[in-house]
């Protein structure tokens, strides 16, 4: 074996962890001097990527083609795949879906519609299925297969309306793709976020099926809300019933009225409905569990915090082509709780942190109804001297009752309501805001 | 000028592989690099981001598909690889300055050389990084040595490297 092919073995035994402490920092101090080595890495990582996507184009276009065959039997586009990979199934034949969009011809004639926007508040995007993007989504635009739309801020929503006269509600941060329908049941995959299905006021609410990057779920009539991230699925059903199947194991289990069940890539536990546990009103995040992060990104640890998410940047839109630089952190406090988190009036919010410089710092919280949609956000600025000295750690009660609603419309206050995300930010200035910890305190009666 | 949707959508689709290797190099996992990319183009869409340029564009992608590679490893407790920030940054900032086809381009030429590789080729290679197999699960399943193994995905990475500069070439000199 050369000496290139040496080293050229040494960088694959090392991106796969097969090498000793000491050969691990020689691998790394190759990589650091030597350019032809990062290129081989470099080489190495553009390929084996390559290869998953024509694998994968490959696998889509067959199932497409045994869908498209008359008389063939019917399957899901999804075929499950038994392999140490198949968590990802979902979200890698989306990702064909997406791939074979952009880089082939269509290969069949439009299809028909499965759903239209009745109402889109807020920020939204629809991108149709041969990759067209449109910042803005209007009441009445017909959805097909492979449309995808999307919502952009935590108090935008998008409510679609069924052939049935049922309503999905896509929640904010949120992203769903039309699958088409199969046997007249209209499919979708949630690709992130929340959405809410209410049954149809007519005769006859029909089944619809879901898929997110965890589960797919069969759901008959009803009203029932599903929440997803990269890893967890979680679905509570109000009316109704239904059927969810793990695509990590292929486990499935019944869902009736007043249950709820969570599927997670790390989950151990076997897949089970249970009934849905109540309200509570005191959270409190661990930041050093890793919660689901909506904007933030991570120092090291010191000897005083464990935890330190630190702002990051976010230009806002404030209407009118002016915007305004935010520095921001925002924590998905629904993602970090097993319950439901009710907030009162008479609560607080606590949070610790610093700045490096003396500022202002606006905390806020968005809300959403009790198994509804969105119901506003709440904010409040404390100034500089409220927090003390630029660099010392600060640790400040905030009332519920003290923040200002921006969607007054929506809600006046914030009783009753569940909590979805918190954040805390500075305008226009990058002021080193850091936060530590974040904790929901009820009034003590 | 600002970048808009539809250009920033583009040039993602474009510099896909890259930003998609990017990930990979952190989490070493083909379609959790996937899901992190998918990841990257929804913010990139959704979360009321400006870019001035294609180079802010993609400076912005390759910071935050390590980032989201570093959250996916912690969030399943494994271990980086060791590749500090510095060394992650200078492989970026390589891709960023390599001479680059599109992704699309790249992925037809990938496809016509592992065509015309011999089967046993494309097997390994789909064993190793579409089924996630180790070295030595490959070596097991195909009954070849471990050594033999690292040589084969050493040489065809290599080989096929060489032939997609080729078909790359061939399709300039075409056009």
């Amino acid at each position: 074996m050369d000496t290139d092919e040496t080293r050229r073995v040494w960088i694959l035994r090392f991106l796969e962890g097969k090498v000793s402490a000491e050969e691990r920092a020689r691998v790394v101090e190759l990589l650091r001097a030597d350019a032809e080595a990062r290129r081989f890495l470099r080489d190495v990582a553009e390929q084996s990527v390559m290869i998953a996507d024509i694998e994968r184009s490959a696998r889509a276009r067959e199932a497409v083609a045994s869908m498209e065959h008359p008389g063939a039997k019917r399957r899901r586009a999804v075929e499950p795949l038994r392999t140490r990979a198949s968590g990802w199934v979902l979200a890698a034949v989306a990702g064909a879906a997406v791939l074979a969009m952009a880089l082939y011809r269509p290969w069949r004639a439009r299809p028909e519609a499965v759903l239209t926007v009745a109402k889109a508040t807020g920020s939204s995007q629809f991108i149709g299925a041969a990759g067209q993007p449109a910042s803005m989504l209007a009441a009445g635009t017909r959805l097909r297969a492979g449309d995808t739309v999307a919502t952009r801020s935590c108090d935008a929503w998008i409510e679609l309306r069924l052939g049935d006269g049922s309503a999905v509600t896509l929640a904010g941060h949120s992203a769903l793709r039309v699958l088409g329908t199969d046997a007249g049941t209209p499919r979708f995959s949630l690709l992130e976020g929340s959405l809410w299905r209410s049954p149809s006021t007519g005769p006859r609410t029909g089944p619809v099926w879901i898929g997110t990057p965890t589960v797919e779920a069969e759901m008959q009539a009803g009203q029932f809300d599903v929440q997803t991230t990269a890893g967890e699925t979680k679905v509570r059903v109000n009316q109704g019933s239904g059927r969810i199947r793990q695509i990590l194991d292929g486990a499935s289990a019944a869902i009736g009225p007043g249950q709820q069940i969570a599927a997670s890539l790390s989950r151990k536990e076997p897949l089970a409905s249970v009934s849905q546990p109540g309200p509570i009103d005191y959270w409190a995040c661990d930041l050093w569990k890793v919660p689901e992060v909506v904007l933030g990104r991570w120092l090291p640890p010191t000897g005083q915090e464990r935890a330190r998410l630190a702002a990051d940047p976010l230009l806002w839109p404030l209407g009118d082509g002016r915007s305004v630089m935010l520095y921001a952190v925002a924590i998905a406090a629904w993602k970090s709780s097993d319950r439901p988190v009710v907030l009162h009036g008479g609560s607080r919010l606590r949070f610790r942190g610093r700045t490096e410089a003396a500022r202002t710092v606006r905390f806020g919280f968005s809300s959403q109804r009790m198994q509804g949609a969105f119901a506003g956000k709440f904010e409040i600025d404390v100034p500089s001297p409220t927090l003390g000295p630029a660099g010392a750690t600060w640790e400040i009660d905030l009332p519920l009752a003290s923040f200002r609603p921006l969607q007054p419309q929506l809600a006046g206050s914030p009783e009753g309501l569940e909590l979805t995300d918190v954040y805390a930010l500075t305008l226009e200035e990058d002021v080193g805001l850091e936060i530590n910890h974040i904790e929901l305190v009820p009034d003590v009666p | 000028m600002e970048l808009t949707s539809e250009e920033v959508l583009q040039l993602l689709m474009k510099w896909r592989t890259r930003v998609s290797a990017a990930a990979w190099t952190v989490v070493c996992d083909v379609h959790a690099a996937e899901d992190i990319f998918q990841n990257v183009a929804l913010k990139a869409m959704t979360k009321d981001l400006r870019f001035e340029s294609e180079a802010a564009l993609l400076s912005w992608a390759f910071v935050v598909a390590r980032r989201e590679g570093v959250d996916w490893l912690r969030r399943r407790q494994r271990e980086t690889l060791g590749l500090d920030d510095e060394l992650l940054g200078l492989l970026d900032q390589e891709w960023r300055s390599a001479p680059s086809h599109p992704s699309s381009v790249k992925i037809e030429a990938l496809r016509g050389c592992l065509a015309a590789a011999p089967e046993s080729a494309r097997e390994l290679l789909k064993l190793r990084y579409f089924d996630g197999h180790s070295c030595e699960e490959v070596a097991g399943r195909m009954g070849i040595g471990l050594n033999a193994v690292y040589k084969r995905v050493s040489r065809l990475h290599v080989d096929l490297k060489r032939c997609v500069e080729a078909k790359l070439a061939e399709t300039e000199g075409a056009a």
